[in-house]
C-alpha cells in the first residue's frame, strides 16, 4: 500500500507530536537535570522536522493519494498475503492453549493447502517438519516451547 | 614451550571433531533467518558445561564465528538477512544474486569473513594487552560520541531518498526509548505492559522487519513471476579473485572490525555498519553502483563483522571484560571451567589461552570450506518449490522470535512489525536505519545520561577528555562532511530540486539530534 508522500509527512507528524506530547508525562526525578522525557522528545522532534519537510517537498508530486498493491485485485494472492500474518498471529492467541506441536502443524497445513499443496501431502509435511523442530529445539536446544494440552506427554521429548 | 604445547593441545581428535562439529552447528544456525549467533552462543552453554575447558571454549569461539558468517546467506540468497550484523549489506548481496553473481556475492562474503576472522586473531595473537589498555580507557563521553558517529552511518547508507532514511532513524530511535529510562528506570511508552518494560527485543524487530515483511511481499506476487534463483556455480575460485581486488577493503574492514570489537559494548552489527558506510561513501571503488562496488562494501562489511569477533576477545580475555554479548557468555563458561580470565591469565596458563587463540585461527580457515559447502546445501533447500519454502521460513520465525526471548509476546511482535516493515518498504522507507537507530538509541542515551550525572549536567565535560574531546570534533567534522558531500552531488545535479531542499531540511532535523 504506497500513500502519499504528503500524507506519509503527515503520519509521521502526528507520531512525532505524539510522542513529545506524552514525553511531558513522564516525571522527571529529583536533582537530576535530564530526566527520561529528554531522548523520546529528541526523536520525537526528529520525526515531526523530517515528517514536516517531507510534507513540503511533496506538495509538488502528483501522486494518487493512496496506491493499493496489485495484489488486492486477485483474491488468491490477497488471501497468501494475509495469511502470513495471520498464521502468525494465530500462532501468537492459541499456541500457549494448543501447544506448539498443535498450533505449528495447523498454521503450516494452512499456508501450504493456500499455496495449493494437496492435502494428504500438506498433512504429511508439516508432521515431517514438526518433528523435526520439535526434534531440534524442545529435545536438544531445550527450548521451552509451550506444550498446551500436551504437556502430559512432553516428558517424553525432553532429554 | 608455549609453541609446542598449543600444537600437542590441538593434536588432540577429540577437540578437532568437537571444532567440527561447532561449525557445522553454527553454520546451519546462523543460515536460518531469526536465528542468530548469540542464540547459538547461548543454545551451547548447556553442552559446553559438561566438556573439558578448551573444547568448551572451542565450541563457543567456532559457533558464532560461523553463524556471524552463516547470517550472509539468507540475507543474499532471500534478502532476510540471518543474523542483525548482515542487515547492513543485505541488499547489495540479494542484488548480486538476482543479477546471476552468486557465487561473487557469497564468495566474497565467505572469503571477506574467513580474512576478518584471520586478521584480526592475528591482532588478538600479537597485541591483546596494548590493545585492551587502550579500549579500557574509553567512558561514557568516548561512548557517546562513537553512538552519535555511528548514526551518521544511516544517512551514509541510505541511497535514495536521504530524507526517508532519515525518518527511518527517527522511528528506529523512537522505538529504542520504549521501556524503563536506563537511568531512573521509570517506564516510558509500555502503557502498564510489563512486556514492554524491557523495550522492543532487536531480534524480533530483525525478524519482523526483514523476514516477515519479505514473505508477504514473496506472497502477493504469483509463483511464476518471482525471481528465480540463478544457480551459484563454483565459488572457491572467484572468491580468491575477489579478495585480490578488493584486498584494501578487506583490510580496511579488518581493521575498523577488531577496533569496534574490541570496545566493550559495541558488537558485530556495529562494526559492519561502519565498514558498510566508510566503503559506500567513503572510497572510490565502494561508492560504485557497479557489481564492483557491491562487492567491496560486501567484502568489507563481512571482514568487519567477523573480525570484531576477534575485537571482542581482546577485552575478554586480558581483563574478562566483555566486549559484547557473546564474549559475555564465553567468559563465564571460562570461569565455570577454571579459566580465570585476566592478566595473570597469561603469565600462568600461556598455553591454555594461545590455544584459544590458536582455534580462532583454525575456526576462520574451516569457515572457506564448511561456508562453501553450506551455501550449496542451502541453495539447493531453497530450490524447492516456494509453496514449501515460504511456511518452513515462517515457522522458523516463530521458533527464533520466541527461542531468544522465550516470550509470546516476541511472536506478537513479529506480526507487528512484519506488517509495518511492509507498510515502510511499500512507501519506500528504508528499514535498515531503523534497526540502526535501534541498536545505537539505547548506547547513546544511557551514555549521555551517565555522563550527564558524572558532571552534575554539565555539557561541557564532552569537550573535556583527551579521548573523548578528539572523538567529539571527529563526530563534528564527519557530520558536516556527510552533509557536504550531499550539498555537492546535489549541486552537481541542479535539475533534482528535490535534493537541494531535502540537505536544507537534514541540516535542521540533524542539528536537533546531535543536540
Amino acid at each position: 500500500m504506497k500513500i502519499h508522500d504528503a500524507l506519509l509527512g503527515l503520519i509521521f507528524v502526528a507520531l512525532g507530536a505524539t510522542v513529545i506530547a506524552f514525553s511531558y508525562s513522564f516525571p522527571t526525578p529529583r536533582h537530576l537535570s535530564y530526566g527520561p522525557g529528554l531522548f523520546p522528545r529528541l526523536t520525537g522532534g526528529g520525526l515531526a522536522l523530517s515528517g514536516a519537510a517531507l510534507i513540503l517537498m511533496s506538495l509538488r508530486h502528483r501522486a494518487a493519494l493512496v496506491e493499493w498493491p496489485a495484489w488486492l485485485s486477485d483474491r488468491r494472492l490477497t488471501r497468501n498475503v494475509l495469511l502470513i500474518p495471520g498464521a502468525c498471529l494465530f500462532y501468537f492467541l492459541v499456541a500457549d492453549t494448543l501447544g506448539f506441536q498443535i498450533t505449528a502443524t495447523l498454521l503450516l497445513l494452512a499456508l501450504l493447502l493456500s499455496g495449493g499443496v494437496a492435502p494428504l501431502r500438506a498433512l504429511l509435511v508439516s508432521a515431517a517438519v514438526i518433528a523435526v523442530t520439535t526434534l531440534l529445539f524442545v529435545s536438544i536446544l531445550h527450548v521451552p516451547l509451550p506444550w498446551g494440552v500436551l504437556a502430559p506427554i512432553s516428558g517424553l521429548f525432553i532429554w | 614451550m608455549v609453541i609446542v604445547d598449543v600444537f600437542s593441545q590441538l593434536a588432540d581428535p577429540v577437540l578437532l571433531l568437537t571444532i567440527f562439529i561447532a561449525a557445522f552447528y553454527g553454520l546451519v544456525i546462523g543460515a536460518i533467518p531469526g536465528l542468530t549467533a548469540l542464540m547459538a552462543t547461548a543454545l551451547l552453554v548447556p553442552f559446553v558445561i559438561f566438556m573439558d575447558p578448551i573444547p568448551a571454549v572451542a565450541a563457543i569461539v567456532t559457533a558464532s564465528a560461523m553463524a556471524i558468517f552463516a547470517g550472509d546467506i539468507p540475507g543474499a540468497l532471500l534478502r532476510m538477512p540471518g543474523t542483525p550484523a548482515s542487515a547492513a549489506y543485505t541488499d547489495d548481496a540479494h542484488g548480486l544474486v538476482l543479477k546471476g553473481q552468486a557465487a561473487v556475492s557469497l564468495g566474497a562474503g565467505v572469503i571477506a569473513s574467513a580474512f576478518g576472522g584471520l586478521f584480526s586473531a592475528t591482532v588478538l595473537t600479537l597485541a591483546a594487552p596494548s590493545l585492551a589498555k587502550i579500549a579500557l580507557t574509553f567512558s561514557s563521553v568516548e561512548y557517546f560520541w562513537l553512538g552519535l558517529m555511528g548514526l551518521s552511518c544511516a544517512t551514509l547508507v541510505s541511497s535514495e531518498s536521504l530524507l526517508k532514511g532519515l525518518l527511518s532513524l527517527f522511528l528506529g530511535l523512537t522505538l529504542a526509548t520504549v521501556g524503563m529510562d536506563p537511568v531512573s528506570g521509570i517506564p516510558r511508552f509500555t502503557f502498564d505492559s510489563v512486556n514492554l518494560l524491557s523495550g522492543f527485543g532487536l531480534i524480533p524487530v530483525l525478524i519482523g522487519f526483514f523476514a516477515m515483511g519479505e514473505l508477504m511481499r514473496n506472497a502477493g506476487v504469483p509463483v511464476e513471476e518471482r525471481p528465480k534463483l540463478p544457480p551459484v556455480g563454483p565459488m572457491f575460485g572467484p572468491s580468491l579473485r575477489g579478495l585480490a581486488t578488493h584486498k584494501a577493503g578487506a583490510v580496511r574492514g579488518g581493521l575498523i572490525g577488531t577496533v569496534v570489537g574490541a570496545l566493550p559494548g559495541a558488537g558485530s552489527d556495529i562494526a559492519a555498519w561502519i565498514s558498510y558506510a566508510i566503503s559506500r561513501r567513503g572510497t572510490r571503488r565502494g561508492r560504485a553502483q557497479s557489481d564492483d562496488g557491491a562487492v567491496e562494501r560486501i567484502t568489507a562489511a563481512s571482514a568487519a563483522n567477523n573480525a570484531s569477533l576477534g575485537g571482542a576477545y581482546i577485552p575478554a580475555t586480558v581483563f574478562g571484560i566483555p566486549g559484547d554479548a557473546i564474549t559475555a557468555i564465553v567468559i563465564s563458561v571460562m570461569f565455570i571451567k577454571g579459566i580465570n580470565p585476566g592478566p595473570t591469565l597469561f603469565l600462568n596458563q600461556p598455553e591454555m589461552i594461545y590455544t584459544i587463540f590458536a582455534i580462532f585461527f583454525l575456526a576462520n580457515l574451516l569457515m572457506i570450506p564448511l561456508g562453501i559447502a553450506m551455501v550449496r546445501a542451502f541453495g539447493a533447500v531453497l530450490r524447492l518449490p516456494p509453496v514449501y519454502i515460504s511456511p518452513v521460513i515462517l515457522l522458523f520465525c516463530i521458533l527464533g522470535a520466541f527461542s531468544v526471548e522465550n516470550t509470546m509476546f516476541a511472536v506478537g511482535l513479529i506480526v507487528a512489525f512484519g506488517v509495518l516493515g511492509y507498510m515502510l518498504e511499500a512507501n519506500g522507507i528504508p528499514l535498515a536505519p531503523a534497526i540502526l537507530g535501534l541498536i545505537l538509541g539505547p548506547l547513546i542515551e544511557q551514555n549521555f545520561m551517565t555522563t550527564m550525572l558524572k558532571s552534575r549536567g554539565d555539557l561541557g565535560i564532552f569537550f573535556d577528555r583527551e579521548i573523548g574531546s578528539w572523538l567529539g570534533y571527529a563526530t563534528i567534522v564527519i557530520w558536516v562532511l556527510v552533509l557536504g558531500a550531499r550539498l555537492v552531488t546535489s549541486l552537481r545535479r541542479p535539475s533534482e530540486v528535490d535534493v537541494n531542499s531535502e540537505i536544507w531540511n537534514n541540516d535542521k532535523s540533524q542539528s536537533t539530534n546531535t543536540i
